[in-house]
């Protein structure tokens, strides 16, 4: 404990949760037979500030809902320490656990309750006023454009209906830190971008901090101050979207041929380089330096161009790259 | 503890059980059936026999009713979570593990009650017999019965917090299990020596013997009462504290692995 307080103090930054060295491991079989353990995260240290959007993302089974069920104490960890706001998570959990939001893609609830009497519990359970219940409420489902559903029961709710209303559930009591498990996996592109944005409102009117594992890159990159990317268990990059992004320095360049498709296609095979054909243009993966070099090797050849747009690097490439040289890397 | 966690805790499971029709017909239904058919069955043997067994009879069959229900009552509120997969909602709200308890335990005593009353009810209109005894009766006898419910409602809890869905019919069947080496239909004498032997152990059997002393031979059964409230006593202690090494347990694995 003291040395978290010296932690925080010596960098001058409000810290609302520190991890460290969390570990889950699996044991099955009992003995006297013979026991398999497989580790689902291995030693994992990170922090989350005040009013930071924090990402975690990976593929599946690479730790990440783990992780988040072990910072709510619904799974048990191996080893490590879990500080929300200074204070031991395990010795301080009721009281941690009032000023934390959940939701999850994956939960549901009562179904035979109203969308009004489970939120209305769940607002209770935060020791919320009569009045707070009913403004919040009114206010949340007008916000995520539900209204119209809260005497509706569960049980008849969309996956996405579903979604919205657990966000509204883990924004009740206001809470500083808001745990989301794969908050968008079932909407649709147009409430997703709902929910990118009331993270977002949320953030800059009340200084939450939010973690969130997600499988859609671009909606990370929109939302998310810093990634931490896992893979087999492992943390293998904790940077910004733009710095990971940038450590990759491969380029995609799209060239809309006019005139000599066939003596360019030779040339990238001649030259080895790694290309995509589609219907109106051609792909071509290098290195940012040497499009210049590329550009003039073809002028050269009296290759001409309709069009031609320079994609930089995005925080997908770096995902993909990084388990594209982790495949195979089995622990 | 907090007296307002607890309450929304009561709030949640009152309105989920309202909205059950198929629990709510059952908290009517299957005690009026009961009362029917050991009624008339009790009728028979009394004109055969002599003597108020007819009240005893159903005396006993409406606080086996009680403590019945009031055990499954607690296996269905927590089995609800899990069929609705709403229990890492649930756990992940500041509530304590007592707090969770105390909100099961007085929504099944309230079931309990409901059904114990409905039952009197039902004797009192079709056989008229007194329904001050019932009310004396529940008095008397349903404190001790409702700390043997305790009890035999966590065997089922523990066995969903082990197995999730999957303990969810051994969880029904273990509360009838007991029925017949308590002796709410007959008394355990009329039981073969290893069965009177298995109803000494459960707490139940000394207050239904102590139902049908009082009410066929109007003995007080004070020193059955207090064996059964020691031994329920001795049992809850166990049983919670088997469940919490359970819950614990659970942990290991993750609250989710319920839903599978």
């Amino acid at each position: 404990m003291i040395e978290i307080t010296i932690f925080v103090k010596s960098n001058n930054m409000s810290f609302q949760l520190i991890v460290e060295n969390l570990t889950k491991i699996y044991s099955s079989g009992r003995w006297p037979f013979k026991q398999k353990s497989f580790t689902a995260v291995d030693n994992i240290s990170f922090s989350l500030k005040e009013g930071e959007i924090l990402g975690f993302l990976g593929k599946n089974g690479a730790g990440k809902t783990t992780t988040i069920q072990m910072l709510l104490g619904t799974l048990t960890a191996t080893k490590g320490n879990i500080y929300y706001f200074g204070k031991d998570f395990f010795s301080h959990r009721i009281e941690i656990l009032n000023q934390i939001g959940y939701a999850s893609g994956y939960d549901k609830l009562p179904g035979r309750l109203t969308i009004q009497e489970n939120l209305d519990i769940y607002g209770r359970l935060y020791g919320l006023s009569y009045h707070d219940r009913k403004s919040t409420i009114k206010h949340l489902l007008e916000f995520f454009d539900i209204t119209s559903l809260k005497d509706k029961q569960a049980a008849t709710l969309s996956a996405g209906q579903m979604t919205r209303v657990l966000l509204i559930k883990a924004w009740l009591s206001k809470p500083k830190i808001i745990l989301l498990d794969e908050p968008t996996a079932s909407l649709d592109p147009d409430v997703s971008l709902d929910v990118i944005q009331f993270v977002i409102e949320q953030k800059k009117q009340h200084g939450t901090s939010f973690l969130i594992t997600s499988h859609n890159m671009a909606e990370v990159t929109e939302m998310c101050d810093r990634i931490i990317m896992m893979h087999n268990g492992v943390i293998i990059a904790n940077n910004t979207p733009e710095m990971l992004a940038q450590s990759i320095s491969d380029t995609k360049v799209h060239l809309m041929v006019s005139q000599k498709q066939e003596i360019l296609l030779q040339f990238l095979k001649d030259q080895k380089m790694i290309f995509e054909e589609r219907l109106h243009e051609i792909i071509i993966h290098m290195k940012e330096k040497n499009i210049g070099d590329f550009l003039f090797s073809i002028a050269q050849k009296g290759i001409q161009y309709a069009q031609i747009a320079i994609e930089p690097p995005t925080l997908e490439d770096y995902f993909l790259a990084q388990t594209k040289k982790l495949k195979g890397v089995k622990k | 503890m907090r007296l307002y966690i607890i309450y929304a805790i009561i709030l949640r499971y009152v309105r989920v059980f309202f909205h059950d029709i198929n629990r709510l017909f059952s908290l009517f239904f299957w005690p009026a059936f009961d009362m029917f058919l050991w009624g008339f069955l009790g009728q028979w043997v009394q004109e055969s026999s002599g003597g108020d067994f007819q009240l005893a009879f159903l005396s006993s069959i409406a606080l086996w009713q009680m403590m019945l229900r009031f055990s499954q009552e607690m296996a269905s509120s927590f089995l609800e979570d899990v069929w609705t997969q709403n229990l890492i909602n649930f756990f992940v709200a500041p509530i304590k593990v007592v707090e969770w308890f105390i909100g099961l335990i007085t929504i099944s005593s309230a079931v309990g009650i409901a059904v114990y009353f409905n039952c009197a009810f039902i004797v009192s209109l079709l056989y008229k017999k007194s329904f001050i005894t019932f009310v004396y009766n529940f008095l008397t006898f349903g404190p001790a019965l409702f700390l043997s419910g305790i009890f035999l409602g966590m065997i089922p809890l523990i066995l969903i917090m082990k197995l999730g869905r999957k303990g969810a019919e051994m969880a029904y069947i273990i509360t009838w299990i007991v029925a017949p080496f308590c002796g709410v239909f007959y008394p355990r004498t009329v039981l073969p020596l290893f069965a009177q032997k298995i109803g000494s152990f459960l707490p139940m059997t000394y207050v239904f013997e102590g139902v049908r002393n009082y009410m066929i031979h109007g003995i007080f059964p004070a020193k059955q009462l207090a064996i059964s409230c020691g031994i329920s006593s001795l049992y809850i202690v166990i049983s919670l504290t088997i469940f919490m090494h359970v819950f614990a347990q659970t942990k290991k694995s993750g609250l989710s692995r319920l839903y599978d």
